[in-house]
């Protein structure tokens, strides 16, 4: 055979198998179609049960024996409406959940089940402590999928059932996650149940990814023992994303012991350091440095310069004076700035 | 000696080499074609979207960053009320709308301030990048995070700096004033931004073709099919583009181009390439190369890609004379971006990107379009006059129609397997039909008016956008 018919006869051959698989396609869907208009009115219908049930006005009487037989529908519903309400009625709702083996079906989908299956799952079993579950998601933190192994680990946290955090970080492997935001999402829950474990990722051995996350944690935490920890990082030599981290978390505290730290870092050479510190110092509150802040409305940095402006308004009746003063000042940069914020924020 | 007794060997032999040269050109670009498909299909079959993001939204909103949307807006008075009030209403943690108007004639601004009762405010910025003078920034005490800043006539990359400048998020979307984003659109396309937050720069999501959907209050309520044979092919043409060379390309590291109707990118990397660029039509795809170029100048490791599963819907054209225009000034764009990155095409130096991507603009938008124009006129003379056989026609036929259906309809398969947007299976059966009608006129007046592209950026003709006359998203 010729190249040229080669050409067309292999052409012929693949517009073929494209038309016929469309047209397979085509036929699935004719069927399909004719069942999710079904589909769409039992789901509307579940949903109206549950939410009667949730909030009391059906006792449930022949409510699990309707959601027994449409387990597919009423397990979404289900969960979607567990993330929505909190106290007795997730409580009721929780244990319809699992007198219709919904984890279980959730605990397959984690094993077996296709990519979006097996995120949802690892999802949605943080709603149940139980042991079966626990050891499910456990096994889901060697997921070939990095998004997978998160899901597991932030449920895993939230129940408070996470592996030391030496072996859960080897498992989730954090060389293949890029610095995932949804690390932060397992390290946040960690640290409201397991806040020393956090904290002892501050160590110098530890990576800065993970020093990243545990400044993160902590921060949000409230945890105001850390706070000596934090301050003595944030001044350090470390890096500068961890330098940052560090002063964000010492914001977050608003403990007047990170001042000296916050203070230090308005010198620094580095204009993201000086702006981090900036709104740190807003946020601590503490008017002893409202002198530093009127300083850095003349700053190179158009950022710092607008962060203290802002930082300066969060300081009482001190920083607001300071600000009036820098926008009478004339020109310049301070006087600018200073005068855009207070009409920002329509302070007269 | 051969057997045309009135042609010389000589004319044969260019004849041959001629046609091969078409044929060969035409079978690189089906081999590209079925490979970027074959990427694709791989990628949407491993990591299909999620259908609902429901039971993520509480964990993705806790990390996700804020971004601001930056609607430059010419003349959009009929629609600018509800697209603003549908994006108000996104579903997303922490957000900013700033609409730009940049230099309307007719009442974009007095609507909008109408609307949502703005006031003229002050808000400082940094005037990272540039762009022309700023007349009036506005606010509404009802819609804390909307903005509007007026600014004289700049074109779209000026209103877009403006946007940029006046932004405090770290990210922002380009979104085109008349572009309907699904309510959960954001959430969707920002999540690179979540998983990789190191690497990643920009993101486009998918643009699908709005004509014949209903809508109403800015939102598709039910998708449907164009009634007109103009924009019902171009359905199938945006599915291929975007599901087929945008994410194969992506895939292989090669994406130049992030959509200006939808695209979301990292402020700070978009400041540091100096923002949009002035003086080019094809300032998308432009921005794109320059980050690429800019970032590996930097050695840095990056990411720009394309996620299906965000959807944007635009109204296209559904006159010939105004798709047209468009078209021409794609292609003028495209080949503005070429010229002014040229160190980039085929060097090594920029890895995939300069030899698969700027190196496809070149290929793809240049030398092909011109190659496959004069396909359409030699090979059916040559084949006339006895200097071709039917085996090369039929080659030829099969290249440069029989392929792009099979192409096309692969799309199809795609969009069904994975996707699913159109509801119905009749729609399905439709978009098959669009899928061959295509190949057969369609795609051949594109490349003519891509030959045409090519001579006005030649000749250096005036840029022209035109006007196209936007019949509105009118409810139910």
């Amino acid at each position: 055979m010729s190249g040229l018919a080669t050409i067309w006869i292999g052409t012929a051959a693949l517009l073929t198998l494209s038309l016929a698989t469309i047209l397979l396609l085509i036929v699935v869907r004719m069927v399909q179609q004719h069942m999710s208009g079904r589909r769409a009115a039992k789901r509307r219908h579940i949903a109206h049960r549950l939410l009667a049930y949730v909030i009391g006005t059906d006792d449930g009487a022949s409510l699990k024996g309707q959601l027994a037989g449409t387990r597919d529908i009423s397990g979404e519903l289900m969960l979607e409406l567990v993330q929505l309400i909190r106290g007795q009625e997730r409580a009721r709702l929780l244990v319809l959940l699992t007198d219709l083996s919904v984890p279980r079906s959730l605990l397959r989908d984690l094993r077996r089940g296709r990519h979006p299956r097996r995120i949802l799952a690892a999802a949605a079993l943080r709603y149940f402590d139980d042991p079966e579950v626990i050891a499910g998601l456990r096994r889901a933190l060697d997921d070939r999928d990095s998004q997978v192994r998160l899901g597991a680990a932030a449920s895993l946290a939230e129940l408070g059932a996470a592996p030391p955090l030496a072996e859960l970080m080897a498992r989730l492997r954090p060389d293949q996650l890029h610095g995932s935001h949804l690390l932060r999402l397992v390290f946040r829950r960690l640290a409201a149940t397991d806040p020393e474990s956090v904290a002892s990722a501050l160590t110098l051995e530890a990576p800065d990814s993970v020093k990243v996350l545990a400044l993160d944690a902590l921060g949000r935490s409230g945890n105001y023992g850390a706070v000596p920890k934090i301050a003595a990082i944030a001044t350090s030599r470390a890096s500068i994303e961890v330098r940052l981290e560090a002063l964000r978390s010492l914001g977050l505290l608003r403990h007047p012991n990170g001042l000296p730290a916050i203070r230090q870092s308005l010198f620094e050479p580095d204009w993201e350091i000086r702006t981090q510190a900036v709104v740190a110092a807003g946020r601590v509150g503490a008017e002893q440095v409202v002198p530093e802040l009127h300083r850095m409305l003349d700053d190179p940095a158009w950022w710092a310069r607008f962060r203290a402006a802002e930082a300066l308004l969060q300081l009482g009746r001190p920083g607001l004076l300071a600000l009036k003063s820098a926008a009478a000042a004339g020109a310049g940069h301070a006087p600018e700035i200073a005068r855009q914020v207070l009409a920002e924020r329509d302070v007269r | 000696m051969n057997g045309l007794p009135w042609a010389p060997d000589g004319m044969i032999d260019a004849v041959w080499i001629i046609s091969l040269v078409i044929l060969g050109f035409g079978l690189a670009q089906s081999a590209m074609n079925l490979l970027l498909l074959g990427i694709s299909l791989v990628t949407l079959v491993r990591q299909p979207p999620l259908p609902s993001l429901a039971l993520l939204w509480g964990d993705f909103s806790e990390v996700a960053p804020p971004i601001a949307l930056i609607v430059p807006a010419h003349n959009e008075e009929r629609t600018i009320e509800e697209s603003v009030r549908a994006l108000l209403s996104l579903q997303y943690p922490e957000f900013e709308v700033i609409v730009v108007n940049d230099g309307s004639q007719d009442r974009t601004l007095e609507r909008l301030i109408e609307s949502f009762d703005l006031r003229p405010i002050v808000r400082p910025y940094d005037h990272a990048v540039e762009h022309k003078p700023i007349r009036g920034l506005y606010g509404a005490s009802q819609y804390r995070n909307l903005f509007v800043i007026d600014k004289e006539r700049g074109g779209k990359a000026d209103a877009l700096n403006a946007g940029i400048n006046f932004s405090r998020a770290p990210l922002f979307c380009a979104v085109d004033a008349d572009s309907i984003l699904e309510a959960d659109a954001l959430l969707r396309v920002v999540f690179p931004f979540i998983d990789q937050p190191l690497r990643t720069v920009a993101i486009g999501g998918t643009v699908r073709v709005a004509n014949g959907c209903k809508v109403r209050s800015g939102r598709v309520i039910e998708v449907g099919l164009p009634q007109r044979l103009l924009p019902l092919i171009q359905t199938i043409e945006y599915m291929r583009s975007f599901l087929i060379a945008r994410l194969g390309r992506s895939r292989i590291g090669a994406l130049t181009i992030v959509s200006g109707a939808f695209g979301l990118f990292r402020r700070s990397v978009a400041v540091a390439v100096g923002g949009y660029s002035h003086g080019t039509v094809g300032e998308d795809i432009e921005i794109i190369v320059k980050m690429h170029r800019y970032l590996h100048e930097q050695n840095r490791d990056y990411r720009i890609d394309f996620v299906a599963d965000p959807v944007c819907w635009t109204e296209v054209p559904t006159t010939l004379g105004t798709l047209a225009r468009q078209r021409i000034r794609w292609q003028r764009g495209s080949l503005e971006t070429l010229f002014r990155h040229k160190r980039m095409a085929l060097n090594p130096r920029y890895g995939r990107i300069g030899l698969l991507g700027v190196g496809s603009i070149l290929v793809v938008d240049l030398l092909n379009p011109i190659i496959e124009v004069l396909g359409y006129l030699l090979i059916p003379l040559f084949w006339a006059l006895g200097l071709l056989g039917a085996d090369f026609m039929l080659a030829y036929l099969a290249v440069n129609f029989a392929f792009g259906v099979c192409i096309s309809v692969g799309s199809l398969c795609l969009e069904e397997l994975e996707l699913r947007r159109y509801p119905r299976a009749k729609d399905l059966a439709i978009l098959t039909l669009a899928a061959i009608f295509e190949n057969f006129g369609y795609r051949q007046l594109n490349n003519f008016w891509r030959v045409v592209g090519l001579f006005r950026f030649i000749a250096r003709a005036p840029r022209e956008w035109g006007r196209m006359t936007r019949k509105g998203f009118k409810g139910t």
